[in-house]
C-alpha cells in the first residue's frame, strides 16, 4: 500500500505525527470500515474517517433523509431531503476525499445479510438507533471476530466503547444481556437529542477506529466512556467480560444469528387486521366535527410538545400526569387519545383500561398522521 | 435507613442486600444497566450474588439506543 504525492500532501499533518507517520497512514489506507447507519453518529464518523484516509468505507442504511434529520446529521444537506441516506452520504464523503472507496448498501441489515455485509471489512462501527440492530450488529461482530466500535446517544447523554471479545474485552451483551421491554427506553424521536451530541460521540468512535487501524494508544476496550453535554462532564466505567455472556461467555448459547425483532419483543402488527384499540385520524376528525357523537379527544403529549403543535379544540392531559389526574375523566365517557405517533397514547389507553375506563381508543399515528392526512398546517416535529 | 452513594448521591436502601435487589428497588431494569461497585466492574450475571453494604459507592448507567 503506497501513498502518491497528492496523498502525501493531503495527509501531511498525520505523517509528521510520530505515532502515525508514513507507516501508520498506510495502515489507515489499508483499513476498511463498515458503518451501520448514516445518521447522527454515522455523519461525523464517516466524514472524519474519509478525511483521515481510511481506504474503504461501507455504509448500510435503508432510510431516506428527512427534514428532522438535518439538525444533527451533517452528512446530508437541505437539498438531500427525500434521497436515500446511503447515496447522500457517499456524495459527501467523495467530496471530502475522492481517494476513499465508498460502498453503499441501501438496505436494512438483517439476520440474513449481516454476516455477508460485515465479513469483507476490518472494523464495524455501530451508529444505529434501535435495539434490534444493536444486538444484531454485536452478535454478528462476535461471531466474525470483528471489533465493534460502539456509540449511543439520548437527549444530552452519550456512551462509547469498543467491543472486541477476540481481543480480550467484553461485548455489548456482557453489558446488556437482554433488551429492555419495548417502550421502556424512549428513542431520540420520542425524547429528543441535542444536535451536536452525536458529533461528539461519533468523533470519539472515529478516534477509536483510527487507533485500531494504526495499533497505537489505549483503546476503549473494557471501558465505557460516558458524556453529559449539560454538565459538560466525561466519566468512565470499568467493564468486564461476563463469563455467563450468552454469545462470548464460557458456554455460549447463541451460535448463530437469531430473530432480533422477536428478541426485542417487537411484534409485527398484522397489516390489515389493525388493533381493535386503535382508531384513525379520520375517525378523530369525525369525532371533533360532530359533537353529537359525544366522543372527547385528549392529547396525552407533554406541554412543550403541545406548544409546538396542537389540534384545535383538543385539550392536553400529559401521560406523565395521568396517574394523578385520571380522576378528572369520566370512566363511562368515550375518549380518543392521541400523542405524537401513537405509542404513548396506547400506553395511556392501557393505563385507563386498568382504572376501569370502558370506551377509550388510541389514535393511530398521532398528530404526525393528522398533519400528513388531515391538516398540513399542523407542523410535524 | 442505611444508604449507598449512587452516582455521587446518597440513596436510602434496606442494607445489606444484593445488587440485583437494590436495582429493582430503584425501579431499574437489572439487565439494562451497567454497574461499577466500589470502583470495580460487575458483570450482570454477578448482580444476584453481589452484596452491597452501607456506604458503598455505585456508578450506574442506563442503556440508551439512539444514534
Amino acid at each position: 500500500m503506497e501513498l502518491n504525492n497528492e496523498e502525501i500532501r493531503r495527509y501531511s499533518r498525520h505523517l509528521i505525527l510520530p505515532e502515525v507517520g508514513l507507516a501508520g497512514q498506510k495502515k489507515i489506507k489499508a483499513t476498511s470500515v463498515l458503518c451501520i447507519g448514516a445518521g447522527g453518529l454515522g455523519s461525523p464518523i464517516q466524514m472524519y474517517l474519509a478525511a483521515a484516509g481510511i481506504g474503504k468505507i461501507g455504509i448500510v442504511d435503508f432510510d431516506t433523509v428527512d427534514y428532522s434529520n438535518l439538525q444533527r446529521q451533517i452528512l446530508h444537506t437541505d437539498a438531500d431531503v427525500g434521497r436515500p441516506k446511503a447515496e447522500s452520504a457517499k456524495e459527501t464523503i467523495r467530496g471530502i476525499n475522492p481517494n476513499c472507496e465508498v460502498v453503499i448498501h441501501n438496505t436494512r441489515i438483517t439476520s440474513e445479510n449481516a454476516l455477508d455485509l460485515i465479513r469483507p471489512y476490518d472494523i464495524v462501527v455501530d451508529g444505529t438507533d434501535n435495539f434490534p440492530t444493536r444486538y444484531l450488529t454485536n452478535d454478528a461482530c462476535v461471531l466474525l471476530k470483528k471489533p465493534n466500535v460502539y456509540g449511543s446517544i439520548f437527549r444530552f447523554d452519550g456512551q462509547a466503547s469498543v467491543f472486541a471479545p477476540h481481543l480480550g474485552g467484553p461485548c455489548y451483551r456482557c453489558l446488556y444481556p437482554e433488551p429492555p421491554p419495548p417502550g421502556m427506553v424512549p428513542s431520540c424521536a420520542e425524547g429528543g437529542v441535542l444536535g451536536v451530541l452525536p458529533g461528539i460521540i461519533g468523533c470519539i468512535q472515529a478516534t477509536e477506529i483510527l487507533k485500531l487501524a494504526i495499533g497505537k494508544g489505549t483503546s476503549l476496550i473494557g471501558r465505557l466512556l460516558l458524556f453529559n453535554a449539560l454538565d459538560l462532564k466525561f466519566r468512565e466505567l470499568k467493564l468486564r467480560k461476563d463469563p455467563a455472556c450468552p454469545i462470548c461467555g464460557e458456554q455460549p448459547t447463541i451460535k448463530e444469528l437469531i430473530d432480533y425483532e422477536t428478541f426485542c419483543g417487537i411484534v409485527p402488527e398484522p397489516e390489515n387486521l389493525g388493533n381493535p384499540d386503535e382508531v384513525t385520524v379520520q375517525d378523530m376528525k369525525k369525532a371533533l366535527d360532530n359533537p353529537s357523537l359525544n366522543i372527547k379527544v385528549i392529547d396525552v403529549r407533554e406541554p412543550d410538545e403541545y406548544e409546538i403543535a396542537k389540534v384545535a379544540g383538543v385539550p392536553l392531559l400529559p401521560l406523565s400526569q395521568l396517574n394523578e389526574r385520571f380522576t378528572e375523566l369520566d370512566p363511562n365517557q368515550q375518549y380518543y387519545l392521541h400523542c405524537k405517533a401513537g405509542v404513548r397514547s396506547l400506553k395511556a389507553l392501557n393505563f385507563l383500561k386498568q382504572q376501569g375506563f370502558k370506551y377509550v381508543k388510541s389514535v393511530k399515528g398521532g398528530i404526525t398522521a393528522w398533519s400528513d392526512e388531515i391538516d398540513r398546517n399542523v407542523p410535524r416535529y | 435507613m442505611d444508604s449507598v452513594i449512587a452516582n455521587g448521591q446518597p440513596v436510602a436502601a434496606e442494607l445489606p442486600c444484593s445488587l440485583e435487589k437494590f436495582l429493582v428497588a430503584q425501579k431499574l431494569l437489572p439487565r439494562s444497566v451497567v454497574v461499577e461497585h466500589n470502583g470495580e466492574a460487575v458483570a450482570p450475571s454477578e448482580f444476584p450474588q453481589r452484596q452491597i453494604r452501607a456506604g458503598d459507592r455505585l456508578e450506574i448507567v442506563k442503556i440508551v439506543a439512539g444514534g
